[in-house]
């Protein structure tokens, strides 16, 4: 089988290197996704947060009254 | 004569056979071949690798992993050439399929298409306008419940050019399975996201619950609401929009109903593969077997180099 190239090679180790700033770019416990993200709070933990957040200020239905 | 496009299939720090690498990048090449490009006339390959090293230089690498966090979906190279990365999950095809077909009809991340603003978000107050999309052929019906299978292997669905039209035609496509049956419709757990030439802003009408509103849909000003013109300065369109877009699971759109058939239909087909690959052993040994058969040594005496 032929060998697998030096292009190939040093194409394989940039792209792990691009792909492992990408990942802890995202693991950044300050990070810049959102700016209303807390530090430490994953992407996942922040959306769940503010869905329960939104859920509490939803007004409550005005009660209709029978005739 | 177009340059083709080789797309490659490979997994890195994550323990996918060779037979799965192999099975999924099969389909994903069919569907290329026989759905995508007669439709959106790109052709393109999807062949299998066990490592990255293994990559043809020229190829786009398709790269599954895992805790892949923000990284996951389109980027670019240092030397300006595409790749996708996809979080492995037991639904991988799917998002594979996914990445694959946004990269071959938007290799670099920017292709905007002109077309007014999606009715569901007019229905929310915005005015109707011509604006201009960013082309992601599989967001607007990207939740597993529109998927469909090739080869028993789960990819998505994906919308057409006809997604832009200005109006409704009986005898048109506006995505491959049919899901969406419309315009600019967006479905459950997709989105859409365009450039509003007026206000110069990025919006998208958004078909989940997300940290703005749980009203579904709800419409979300990127430029104002997220980091998403701080990431368009260090990177192309589609991998800023996908830093701020977190949609949910593509397995939440998947109803116990929907994934029994899926796995029904995966099963029959993996024991229809079984019987054919026994088969061809069959044949191979009794061709091995078979008193029938030519000579090797005098034939390679014939052919013998040096």
């Amino acid at each position: 089988m032929p060998k697998k190239s030096a292009a190939q090679r040093k194409r394989a180790q940039d792209l792990r290197k691009q792909i492992g700033t990408l990942s802890a770019a995202a693991q950044d416990p300050n990070p810049v996704d959102d700016p209303n993200m807390e530090p430490g709070e994953s992407p996942k933990e922040y959306v769940e947060r503010r869905m329960r957040e939104l859920d509490q200020v939803k007004k409550p239905k005005p009660k209709v009254k029978k005739k | 004569m177009a340059l083709p496009v080789q797309l490659a299939l490979v997994s890195e720090g994550v323990n996918i056979s060779p037979s799965d690498i192999t099975r999924v990048a099969a389909a994903l090449s069919k569907q290329v071949m026989n759905d995508f490009e007669p439709i959106w006339k790109v052709s393109a390959t999807v062949d299998p690798f066990v490592k990255l090293e293994d990559v043809p230089v020229d190829a786009w690498p398709v790269i599954v992993m895992k805790n892949v966090q923000g990284a996951a979906g389109y980027h670019e190279d240092k030397n300006g050439q595409p790749f996708a990365v996809v979080e492995f999950s037991d639904q991988w095809s799917l998002t594979a399929s996914h990445e694959t077909l946004e990269m071959l009809a938007d290799p670099f991340g920017r292709r905007l298409r002109a077309g007014y603003v999606p009715e569901q978000a007019i229905h929310l107050g915005l005015p109707q306008r011509r604006v201009r999309y960013l082309v992601e052929v599989c967001d607007a019906s990207e939740s597993a419940q529109f998927a469909y299978q090739v080869g028993g292997i789960l990819v998505s669905d994906f919308y057409t050019p006809h997604f832009f039209d200005p109006v409704k035609s009986s005898d048109r496509k506006y995505s491959f399975t049919g899901a969406i049956d419309s315009p600019r419709q967006v479905l459950d757990g997709g989105y859409v996201s365009w450039l509003d030439p007026v206000t110069k802003h990025w919006y998208q009408v958004r078909m989940f619950p997300d940290q703005f509103s749980t009203a579904v849909p709800h419409v979300v000003d990127l430029s104002q609401k997220t980091s998403f013109e701080k990431f368009r300065n260090q990177t192309n369109l589609r991998a800023a929009i996908d830093r701020v877009t977190k949609p949910p699971l593509y397995r939440a759109g998947l109803s116990t109903m929907a994934l029994a058939v899926a796995q029904t239909k995966t099963d029959s087909t993996a024991e229809a593969q079984q019987a054919r690959a026994q088969e061809l052993r069959d044949a191979v040994a009794a061709y091995m077997d078979s008193p029938a058969k030519p000579a090797r040594a005098a034939s390679k005496t014939k052919r013998g180099r040096g």
